[in-house]
């Protein structure tokens, strides 16, 4: 079963040492056939919302929510059930200081 | 003998909730065993009044439900591989394991489930209680709780919340998921007090707590929340006057406590140290036995009281209403003036919680200030809710205006 982790983060990671903690966690994820994919977001600051009404084009300027987290990146893993995702998630850096959100992806 | 349908009702309350968790353990599906567990107990209502109960009522309705579950895999194509599990195993897996409905509690509490859903979901899967019961108790509309219960079992279908016990890793974070939730009936079940409606959580509560400490033997935690709950039932009776004004320990006419009960939970508090390091329910449970086992309250040994405060509160994060707790034990174990000062300092925190000023009153009438004693207690009145309470305090205040 495909899980989404949503990491939440109030800035993205820019030092080096959570980087390289990053860089460790996904290799370890990968090589144990959990990480199937994601990606590191730019600051939230740089978002640009966006909607579709009325045949129009409609956006504003930053994140979806004022809030003082943010979604910085996600990951997707396969694992077995939910209390395997929440382990994983849990060993996320972010989730240090930050939040992650699992939900499980949606297949058809 | 054909036997009534209120017995049918009362076997089936009894032995459903032991079937269904193993069920769930055949089918890996709460809805699937629910809908087979169902469709037995109609083949029973059908079969049984004539026939008589069979000997072994639980194993029965297993067999059939089980049968029902192989059926209803048959008819879907892709519960072939089910079906195998199902028929290979038949002997074992069909027997009723009580390991089984301990997983089904544990995966009912998972902490990934809000609280309100975890007790809906204990209320019904573990305890057998129908959605009217658990609504009538929470006090809301039956419709409202069967959707909490269907949000709470599409959370465990769809997200995959495994049907296993916790690793040894994560079994205190999980137990004490566990026990919030045997807790937090139990005390739904005492706030409704003689206001209950149909079922009596307070028991639901104690044997859901009775239940965990034959599943898992010497478990301190368990074993002190039991004590604890045992403890609390034991004074229900003296715990509320006629007019519904709740009674204070020390008023509390001990000839109504129930001593068999607090026998029981004094050797659960004695023994459960002897099984492992002991927690906060524990530590409730044995200020509980500090107040209660003395033969008179003038025994009572305060500077233990105190100090059992002291490991709740590291247990509590320094919870302040443990440590209002704790200030009124120093009062009898040092002086009401130290008492005070602790109390004090926790106005901040405290300002809208009605005990605080109410604390404050007695202790500043204690130390002679009537004047300060009577502006707490006015204080206390203006967060009470209309009723006993707010008389019992007002007749308080009225005794320090006259004097």
């Amino acid at each position: 079963m495909l899980y989404a982790a949503l990491i939440w983060t109030e800035s993205p990671t820019e030092n080096d040492a959570e980087l390289d903690r990053y860089d460790e966690f996904a290799g370890k994820a990968r090589s144990e056939g959990v990480l199937q994919g994601g990606q590191a977001l730019h600051h939230s600051e740089l978002a640009t919302t966006v909607r579709f009404r009325d045949d129009e084009i409609l956006m504003t300027d930053g994140p979806f929510l004022d809030s003082k987290e943010q979604i910085h990146g996600f990951m997707l893993f396969e694992c077995d059930n939910l209390d395997q995702a929440i382990e994983w998630a849990s060993k996320i850096p972010g989730a240090a200081r930050g939040a992650i959100e699992v939900r499980p992806v949606l297949t058809h | 003998m054909a036997p009534a349908n209120d017995a049918l009702a009362a076997v089936f309350r009894r032995e459903s909730p032991a079937v269904l968790a193993s069920l769930v353990r055949l089918s890996g599906d709460l809805d699937q065993a629910e809908d087979a567990l169902q469709e037995a107990m109609v083949v029973a209502a059908k079969n049984w009044p004539a026939r008589g109960v069979p000997a072994n009522p639980g194993g029965w309705i297993m067999t059939t439900a089980r049968r029902r579950l192989v059926d209803h895999h048959r008819r879907s194509t892709i519960g072939l591989a089910k079906e195998r599990t199902l028929g290979a195993h038949a002997i074992d897996s069909s027997e009723i394991v009580s390991e089984d409905r301990l997983t089904l509690l544990f995966t009912c509490c998972h902490p990934a489930l809000n609280l309100e859903s975890r007790v809906s979901l204990t209320l019904r899967a573990i305890c057998g209680l129908t959605t009217e019961e658990i609504a009538a108790a929470f006090l809301v509309s039956t419709p409202t709780m069967a959707q909490r219960i269907v949000r709470a079992k599409t959370k465990i279908r769809v997200t995959k919340i495994p049907y296993q016990l916790p690793d040894p890793d994560h079994w205190d974070n999980r137990l004490s998921a566990v026990l919030a939730t045997v807790y937090l009936t139990f005390n739904r079940g005492y706030d409704l007090g003689s206001d209950r409606r149909g079922v009596d959580l307070t028991t639901t509560g104690i044997e859901l707590g009775q239940l965990l400490n034959l599943l898992v033997p010497q478990e301190p935690e368990i074993e002190g929340l039991l004590a604890l709950m045992l403890f609390t039932d034991a004074r229900g009776r003296a715990r509320r006057a006629d007019d519904g004004t709740v009674i204070l320990l020390e008023d509390q006419n001990r000839d109504l406590w129930d001593r068999e009960l607090i026998d029981n939970a004094h050797q659960l508090v004695m023994n459960a140290p002897g099984h492992g390091s002991v927690g906060q329910y524990w530590l409730q449970a044995a200020i509980a036995a500090e107040h209660i086992t003395p033969t008179q309250l003038s025994n009572r040994d305060w500077p233990a009281i105190v100090t059992l405060y002291d490991k709740l509160l590291d247990q509590t994060q320094r919870s302040p209403i443990v440590k209002l707790n704790r200030a009124l034990a120093l009062a009898h174990a040092t002086n009401p003036a130290a008492a005070l000062a602790e109390v004090d300092s926790l106005s901040d925190l405290l300002f809208n919680y009605l005990p605080f000023h109410s604390s404050r009153g007695h202790l500043l009438n204690q130390l002679g200030k009537p004047d300060a004693a009577a502006n707490a207690y006015r204080q206390a009145i203006a967060l009470a809710e209309p009723g006993p309470q707010r008389q019992a305090l007002a007749r308080i205040l009225n005794g320090i205006e006259q004097s």
